[in-house]
């Protein structure tokens, strides 16, 4: 290849009249147009009026302050079930560890069917011991800040200044303290995992006991804090 | 007459444009090895685009769920989306489909780095500067909008990975003041994960809406640079108001095909022998399943380590929240980046009171401040960008993610003040070096004379290439090129 070296001059940018005339033809067209007001009144409104018809679908698009951006099939007598559908019994749950679970007859992909189900000695849940038969807890899966699910348990021995049993969501490491109905001790979240609470039937299954005790998912503007 | 001749007369007499014709042969591209980042970029983009397309003849943007029978074993029985099978299917059943995924998706790695780096040589030269700061902002928003299209591409795929991204995206969106939630209701079509509307939407954003915005605005830019033509470092026979270099033909125009020729075969060899995005590892989505260790392609980690970094703060009135904390790291902290990239020509007009038209570069030690400024700024979004692989460091080395994020925290407010005063140090460091007598380069060359004596010669001018036109090969046109490039 030829490696011919060529000097090109540059485009001339300094003010030209060109410019003047192309504002001055520009301007001249325009001052043949009469009852300028009217069309710019015109173009006004209609404006505003194509703004005000977004309103409605806009204020219909979801919820707003208050509403739930998730809506929790949690209530009194609703069973737990695993991943193929069966109900989930206590013994299931080791000390320890954590099983997931779902609302029975709902969908599981459904932000506000999954749970995490953990359970500790009872001796050291510290808030919410009737929600909890034998150490048993359950808490939504889905984490308070960016709606990953928190499926890391960390439960050490406590020995030494170890900490306490907490869930981790992997994504951006809020933890959550299950002692303390999962209380954020550590990273970005701002809400406790809302808790459900929970009851062993007669034959030994784990029932909701009742209502999630807050908002499922990540926060909006108006999304209650919740306690822990 | 030739019948290359016959040609070009047949075209004249039907456009009447063999002048623009004429100039853009003679075109002329000034020459250094920091040019050419641009150029593979959109090298880059055009093999996306062909990949992509050959991509879009398998894959289903559904999310209708059914059950794998496919031939990858592990996975059979696995409940999925159509999308993921689909992509599962590609990787394994379509001819070529692993080859052209996988390049697909190197390509868009190698795209967005060449973007980031054809972004700082245009910075630290400043380059930006009058008459070009259009072409700057056109650059930015194409850096935006690739960035977003790679978010998109990834999250088509409906893998678990994929799957952890879009669920943040979502808590992103929920996360902005008063109108996230509608906003979030908007895109997704009501709650997470949306279904098949959603799916529609992302899959004719990636493969139409976005890669057209992005078409459109890079024609503007290369338009942009036809227009103003390239700027150029100093040397011998350059001002601000001319251009040298090589020629479009035969020069300049065959060397930017064999770069083209080059950035295929690297990104299909890539593709080729160079694992990427194993999506039958990770499996199909669900939002109750999570993996650890993950990592996101890498010009996301910035804001996955601003969403890890950002201490717990949701400001709130009477136990409602107001803020969400999502909106810190993944709204606020971009939104200040790309708006600071915005701002940059006009705070550097502000700060050097200089207006003037430039079409010389910059080296970065003859701007001091703006390169310290330039350090700092890169400094600050690299910081999080390290904190995201702390999933590898607690796995590799054992330190805790606790210890991790708070070194980080401390690291994001205190490594940009150090990387500014080095920065500033180093550049007048070298400035002053420069100003050295002995680094001064001659008024003139210098020849020996028959007698033994020295006399001064001025260097030649160099041919211009309207002056060239139409006597090609006649050897006026040709010069050696300049030796010596001290600018100084």
């Amino acid at each position: 290849v030829a490696q011919d070296t060529l000097i090109e001059e540059r485009p001339n940018l300094e003010p030209s009249p060109d410019a003047e005339e192309v504002a001055e033809i520009v301007e001249r067209g325009g001052a043949g147009i009469t009852r300028k007001r009217m069309l710019a009144t015109s173009a006004g409104a209609a404006g505003v009026a194509l703004g005000a018809a977004f309103i409605v679908p806009a204020a219909s698009l979801g919820p707003w302050v208050g509403d739930a951006t998730v809506q929790s099939p949690w209530r009194r007598g609703r069973r737990l079930v695993d991943e193929q559908g069966t109900p989930v019994p206590a013994s299931a749950v080791a000390m320890g560890g954590f099983v997931t679970a779902f609302a029975e007859g709902v969908d599981k992909e459904a932000l506000g069917s999954s749970l995490i189900v953990v359970r500790i000695d009872p001796a050291s849940v510290a808030v919410r011991r009737d929600w909890a038969p034998q150490g048993i807890m359950a808490y939504s899966k889905i984490c308070t800040h960016a709606g990953c699910a928190v499926a890391m348990m960390r439960y050490p021995l406590f020995s030494g200044n170890a900490p306490g049993p907490a869930l981790v969501c992997p994504c951006h490491y809020s933890t959550f303290d299950i002692t303390h109905g999962a209380r954020v001790v550590f990273g970005p979240a701002g809400r406790p995992l809302p808790q459900l609470p929970l009851q062993i039937d007669a034959s030994g299954y784990l029932v909701a006991d009742g209502p999630l005790s807050g908002d499922v998912g990540p926060s909006w503007t108006g999304v209650d804090r919740g306690s822990a | 007459m030739s019948k290359l001749v016959k040609v070009t007369r047949v075209a004249q007499e039907r456009t009447g444009q063999a002048g623009l014709a004429k100039t853009l042969l003679r075109y002329v591209f000034p020459d250094h090895w920091s040019f050419l980042w641009g150029e593979i970029a959109l090298y880059c983009f055009i093999v996306l685009v062909i990949t992509g397309t050959y991509l879009t003849l398998f894959f289903h943007p559904s999310y209708d769920q059914v059950v794998y029978h496919g031939s990858y074993a592990p996975l059979r029985g696995h409940t999925m989306s159509q999308a993921y099978k689909s992509v599962v299917d590609i990787s394994f059943s379509v001819k070529a489909g692993l080859l052209v995924r996988q390049t697909h998706h190197w390509a868009a790695d190698v795209f967005m780095a060449a973007i980031v780096v054809h972004m700082m040589r245009i910075f630290f030269t400043g380059a930006y500067r009058k008459p070009r700061e259009v072409n700057w902002y056109l650059g930015v928003t194409m850096f935006t909008v690739a960035m977003l299209e790679g978010y998109m591409g990834y999250s088509l795929v409906d893998d678990l990975l994929s799957g952890m991204g879009l669920v943040i995206g979502w808590a992103v969106a929920l996360s902005i003041p008063l109108i996230g939630a509608p906003l979030a209701s908007l895109i997704w079509n009501g709650e997470f994960p949306g279904g098949n509307d959603f799916w529609s939407r992302l899959y004719i954003a990636h493969v139409f809406i976005v890669p057209l915005l992005l078409f459109a605005l890079i024609g503007a830019h290369l338009l942009f640079i036809m227009l103003l033509r390239h700027t150029q470092f100093p040397g011998p026979g350059r001002t601000e108001r001319n251009v040298v270099g090589s020629a479009m033909w035969p020069t300049y125009a065959l060397r930017s095909l064999g770069l083209f020729c080059a950035v295929v075969g690297v990104l299909f060899l890539l593709g080729g022998l160079v694992q990427i995005n194993p999506i039958w590892l990770w499996g199909p989505y669900h939002t109750y399943a999570a993996e650890n260790g993950a990592q996101p392609d890498w010009y996301v980690g910035w804001l996955i380590g601003a969403l890890r970094s950002m201490p717990n703060f949701e400001p709130s009135i009477d136990g409602v929240t107001i803020v969400p904390n999502p909106f810190w790291g993944g709204v606020l902290f971009p939104t200040v980046v790309i708006g600071f990239l915005y701002a940059w020509p006009t705070i550097d007009r502000w700060v050097s009171g200089d207006r003037r038209r430039h079409d010389l570069l910059d080296r970065p030690r003859d701007a001091p401040w703006r390169t310290a400024a330039g350090a700092a700024f890169a400094t600050w979004v690299a910081t999080p960008f390290f904190e995201t692989a702390g999933d590898r460091l607690f796995v590799q080395f054992d330190i805790p993610y606790t210890a991790q994020v708070e070194v980080f925290r401390a690291l994001w407010v205190i490594a940009p003040v150090i990387a500014f005063v080095v920065a500033l140090r180093v550049c007048k460091a070298l400035a002053a070096s420069d100003r050295h007598p002995l680094r001064q380069a001659p008024p003139a060359h210098l020849r020996r004379t028959a007698s033994g004596g020295f006399e001064m010669v001025e260097p030649a001018p160099l041919p211009s290439a309207t002056e060239s036109n139409g006597k090609l090969d006649n050897g006026a046109a040709r010069v050696a090129p300049p030796g010596n490039y001290e600018t100084r």
